[in-house]
């Protein structure tokens, strides 16, 4: 509380001051739409401060906004963009669990299969054991390895987004969420949270940057080179996956400004960028420009021939006119809005292109235009469900990320999982986030913020996927132990049937909306296929020899893998989070029922609540209170001011920023 | 808020005139259902099957990929034995549909709908340059564009094309997310799978504020237009279903034990209840048999097999038999050679189900070879998107599926 009371002082003294103007005449010149000059000095105020952190951050609670309005416009926008100047380095690291004990990941299976035949063990597991299922061990630790990365992923997720609350730097973060976005890479192929990770990284350090060096970055990313393919991309055997990517999604836009024979040309430009070969299993993944593999011979590209390579690629698409367009037009509809006129596109193009790609005088003009502070632009994005969860989260005060409810959970429920966008073009977004499950659930999130469950029912993210859960019983000659995870051992801890049973039916009763399975096996066949493939490519005769036994049992090894996944990987807490209600409220400073309300729409909403709404609001807390106007004593005000803000949080206004 | 005039109702037709002329309609109905009981109330006096405007598609996702040469069995062809020895459904088996093909013996229900020219069976569905990721394939089917980054789903853009402004309610996805089939630019499908949940919970008095978020308020701003749009359709939406699901004991069997039987009963609700949707989306999942597949796709086939049949039944008993049609799909077939695992793995071309009243069934398209293969992969003889061109334009009489379709897709003749 310490380090927050002054400013919240100087906030309320700022919002209880009465506006220069009142509402409705403050209202932007309608010139002022379109037009990249700056906002002058006098056009400053609280509402337009509240504007820009909302969409170059993620908002925030009264104080911040607050320290923003005290500067001058150009000095609150360069504190947003700057922000390598703002220390940061008290911000926590992700913490891995450590899911690698042996070394191997996921991503190895091909040299798993070789391990198997110089060492018989596959993961470091014996494989090759004698007698029924000889092939168990490894599957179990296939699907523990498997089980593991998206669980993991789902830590570094949370972690991410705890991060977009604590940072002092939130424009970094939203940039970062935007080049993931844009570059969109999910978990779901890379299956390697490491390098999901060190992509999230390079986004970070090179969000407000030079354009080219990000776009160098991630073309030589080993997450992006698996998610496009680019690693199998080879001379004489081109891929075109990646070609095709950055002109129609990362640089040009679709059907703009290129032809299917640049996409050709280009693929084999950037033939032999891949990753290095790994001869020993801890060896790191990296990027490798292989020469070997690499065409050298002459491409002819966007009209230049030459004997181009991958930097030469990318050199030849950011002399493309279209390019500038495009990485403005899409800075341009994320952080303002959806229309950008012709015009004005050009005008930020031809910044982007004088700074020879550098990023920062764009998002400076961006945030500093009279257009950004325009009717149009103002409260009329809806927000995404991360930003809106890291928001509320933001705006109640809140120093970390609270437990309960889980933050990955509702953001499925939202239709945005961090590191798994639901294809290269990212999240389709604006109209799409909103309809009547997500706002629903967006209100359903705000209550159970508000009246967290105080007793943990299960372990939401330790839940075994459906279809599995049954198998203790189904394959009772397997001799697997229902297990259900225990909050106070941190670990999945074997259990009676007859509680396990009980379990199972308290799932059925309320099915959790998400589990970490997202489990989606994809085994183009030879990751399911293990059994087979090792032995029969090498043509022994134990292929023979078992042709007509099986190997292994998949659900059991699904099972398995569950139980030792969740050992391996650390849990999620579970705490509720600790919202100040009067505080928020500003309950007895403000006094009376409509002031609350009031006072709740300025900290809250960034467009005007419907008047309808507002008396409704006025009049439900009217009625919680009996008629009494707020009393610190009153034992009804807490509950009612919790009642009110949880309302206000599900209005149809606050879903837009 | 009971509705008596739902209960007992012999056919469509006597419950409309029983209920909403002789009971009186406004008794205790919500008016938007008492609108649209009007409206439908009114032809269906006529005694006319619905136009073919206002006629509904069910759509059925089998999310896994399930087998389709154990689903339709080539029982007569010894590729098929050869390559499935273990998982190949014996002639003594099968249920014969002709001297050629037997469905699953799991299928009698579909059996029967095809002796009675309901069920079309469309051979050898896939595309060009088939993908064996879930993942993708099913983004593939759900986008009808393989390859095309669509954010749109095929019966988003659909509805979209079709209803401008935006047609409240057009599509009702059962499912714990939204599929991306459904998601559209302009409309917004009401997703659930509790009905009860369908909507938000409050105090009393708290209801009170709820509702007024709900209502319609002028605004100059679209994005709050917009949400408020969809607060206003969760609102009703889930005022309508809510009734609808509650209100509706179909006396028919659906089997039981599985989400499938129970998500079509609730469509069939919301078709009785004459919700304005024209498109329901619901699913059934288990389908990725890799392993054990004999038991695991029995008892799935069983599920599906049941709740078609029962489906169909129901809409007939409601009178609403010809106004349906049913179209099921899953992300890709599965390798033509059973595995070691007594399963098999990701495969390509499948057949797709058409069934309902005003459906031309039998055998649609050209079977696939079993020995001309594409790495141990049938090669696909129709592309899938033939089959939604076909239920868009015939079906649903929307004569432009070249832009929503991204690409000219001869249809069949599926409809009668």
């Amino acid at each position: 509380m310490k380090p927050w009371f002054p400013a919240l002082v100087l906030s309320l003294v700022l919002l209880l001051h009465p506006r220069v103007a009142p509402a409705g005449t403050s209202a932007p010149p309608a010139a002022w739409r379109d037009d990249l000059a700056p906002l002058q000095a006098a056009d400053w105020n609280v509402d337009r401060a509240a504007h820009l952190l909302a969409r170059a951050g993620f908002g925030g609670p009264p104080a911040e906004v607050a320290r923003l309005a005290q500067m001058d416009a150009a000095a609150a926008v360069d504190f947003l963009v700057d922000y390598e100047k703002i220390p940061d380095s008290d911000l926590p690291a992700f913490e891995p669990s450590g899911i690698y004990p042996h070394g191997w990941k996921f991503g190895q299976f091909e040299g798993a299969g070789r391990e198997l035949f110089r060492t018989g063990k596959i993961f470091g597991v014996p494989a090759a054991r004698e007698g029924a299922l000889p092939l168990q061990p490894a599957i179990n630790e296939f699907y523990t390895l498997l089980v593991s990365e998206h669980a993991e992923m789902r830590r570094a997720g949370e972690w991410w987004a705890d991060r977009m609350l604590r940072t002092p730097r939130p424009l970094q973060e939203h940039l970062t969420l935007f080049w993931h976005n844009h570059f969109a890479t999910s978990q779901e192929k890379v299956m390697d949270y490491e390098l999901m990770l060190r992509q999230n990284q390079t986004f970070r350090d090179l969000g407000n940057g030079n354009f080219r060096t990000l776009l160098l970055a991630v073309a030589q990313d080993p997450a992006m080179l698996i998610w496009l393919d680019n690693r199998d991309n080879r001379r004489g055997h081109p891929n075109e996956n990646f070609a095709r990517e950055i002109l129609e999604l990362f640089c040009l836009g679709e059907g703009r400004g290129y032809t299917e024979s640049d996409i050709r040309e280009l693929a084999r430009a950037f033939t032999g960028w891949g990753l290095a070969p790994r001869p020993r299993t801890n060896d790191p993944i990296r990027f490798v420009a292989a020469a070997a593999e690499h065409d050298d011979g002459e491409k002819r590209a966007f009209g230049v021939t030459g004997r181009l390579d991958g930097t030469n690629a990318i050199d030849l698409i950011l002399a493309q006119p279209g390019t500038p367009l495009f990485i403005t037009r899409k800075l341009y509809r994320w952080f303002v809005r959806e229309d950008l006129s012709p015009a004005l596109n050009r005008q930020l193009a031809d910044l982007l292109v004088q700074s020879h790609y550098e990023l920062k005088p764009v998002l400076r003009a961006l945030f500093l235009s009279r257009d950004f502070y325009s009717a149009p632009s103002l409260g009329t994005q809806i927000t995404a469900p991360v930003p809106w969860l890291v928001g509320t989260c933001r705006k109640l005060g809140l120093r970390q990320l609270p437990g309960t409810p889980n933050f990955t959970e509702t953001a499925g429920a939202l239709g945005q999982v961090l590191f798994y966008p639901p294809n290269v073009a990212g999240w389709p977004g604006r109209q799409t986030w909103i309809n009547p499950a997500t706002l629903t659930a967006r209100a359903r999130f705000a209550h159970e913020l508000l009246y967290p469950a105080t007793v943990p029912d299960v372990a939401r993210d330790k839940i075994i996927a459906e279809g599995f859960r049954r198998l203790p019983d189904v394959f009772p000659q397997h001799g697997l132990t229902p297990r259900i995870w225990d909050d106070h051992t941190g670990r999945m801890e074997p259990v009676s049937s007859e509680r396990y049973h009980q379990f199972l039916a308290e799932l059925e009763s309320d099915t959790p909306t998400t589990t970490v399975a997202t489990i989606k096996v994809d085994p183009a066949d030879p990751k399911m296929n293990l059994a087979l493939k090792p032995y029969g490519a090498a043509g022994m005769s134990k292929a023979a020899q078992m042709a007509e036994t099986e190997f292994y049992n998949l659900g059991v090894g699904v099972y398995t893998g569950f139980i030792e996944a969740y050992n391996r990987v650390k849990p999620i807490p579970r705490t509720p989070a600790p919202v100040d209600v009067p505080t928020v409220t500003q309950a007895t400073v403000l006094g009376t029922p409509e002031a609350i309300v009031d006072g709740l729409g300025r900290n809250f909403l960034l467009t005007e609540l419907a008047p309808t709404r507002r008396a409704a609001l006025v009049a439900f807390l009217q009625g919680e209170l009996a008629g009494q106007g707020p009393n610190p004593s009153d034992p009804r005000l807490p509950d009612a001011l919790r009642r009110t803000l949880e309302l206000v949080l599900s209005a149809p206004e606050y879903q837009l920023h | 808020m009971p509705l008596p005039l739902f209960r007992h109702p012999a056919t469509r037709r006597d419950f409309l005139r029983a209920g909403l002329y002789a009971l009186g309609v406004s008794a205790g109905l919500p008016p938007l259902f008492a609108q649209i009981g009007r409206a439908e109330g009114n032809r269906a006096l006529a005694g006319q099957p619905a136009a073919a405007s206002e006629r509904i598609l069910v759509v059925v996702e089998l999310t896994g990929g399930n087998d389709g040469l154990n689903l339709v069995a080539p029982y007569a062809d010894d590729a098929y034995h050869r390559a499935r020895p273990r998982l190949g459904l014996r002639e003594t088996k099968v249920l014969k549909l002709d001297d050629h093909f037997g469905l699953h013996p799991a299928c009698t229900g579909l059996r029967d709908l095809f002796h009675e020219g309901r069920l079309a069976i469309v051979h050898g569905c896939g595309y060009p340059e088939p993908n064996l990721s879930h993942f993708t394939a099913m983004e593939w089917w759900h986008t009808a564009n393989p390859h095309g980054n669509e954010p749109y789903g095929w019966l988003g853009r659909f509805a979209d094309a079709r209803w401008s402004p935006p047609r409240e309610h057009a599509l009702v996805n059962l499912g714990a997310r939204q599929s991306r089939a459904v998601t559209a630019e302009h409309h917004s499908p009401l997703v659930f799978t509790d009905p009860r949940k369908l909507g938000r919970n409050g105090t009393p008095a708290q209801q009170a504020v709820l509702a007024t978020f709900g209502e319609p308020t002028p605004t100059a701003n679209p994005g709050l237009a917009f949400v408020n749009d969809v607060a206003r359709s969760a609102q009703r939406g889930g005022e309508l279903v809510r009734h609808a699901c509650a209100e509706y004991h179909s006396t028919v069997d659906y089997g039981s034990g599985n989400n499938l039987c129970l998500d079509l009963k609730k469509v069939a609700a919301l078709i009785r209840a004459d919700l304005p949707t024209r498109i329901y989306y619901v699913s059934l999942g288990g389908f990725d048999t890799h392993a054990g597949q004999a038991d695991i796709q029995n008892l799935l086939l069983v599920y599906l097999s049941d709740a078609l049949r029962g489906f169909l039944t129901d809409l007939d008993q409601m009178g609403r038999g010809q106004d349906v049609a049913v179209m099921v799909f899953t992300e890709f077939g599965r390798r033509v050679q059973e595995n070691a695992s007594r399963g098999t793995d990701h495969g390509t071309a499948t057949p797709m189900l058409v069934l309902g009243g005003g459906i031309q069934g039998g055998f649609h398209g050209r079977p696939p070879s079993l020995t001309d293969l594409d790495n141990g992969n049938l090669r696909m003889t129709t592309d899938f998107r033939s089959v939604y061109a076909t239920l868009l334009q015939k079906w649903m009489a929307h004569p432009d599926t070249q832009t929503i379709l991204r690409g000219n897709f001869p249809t069949l003749p599926l409809v009668a």
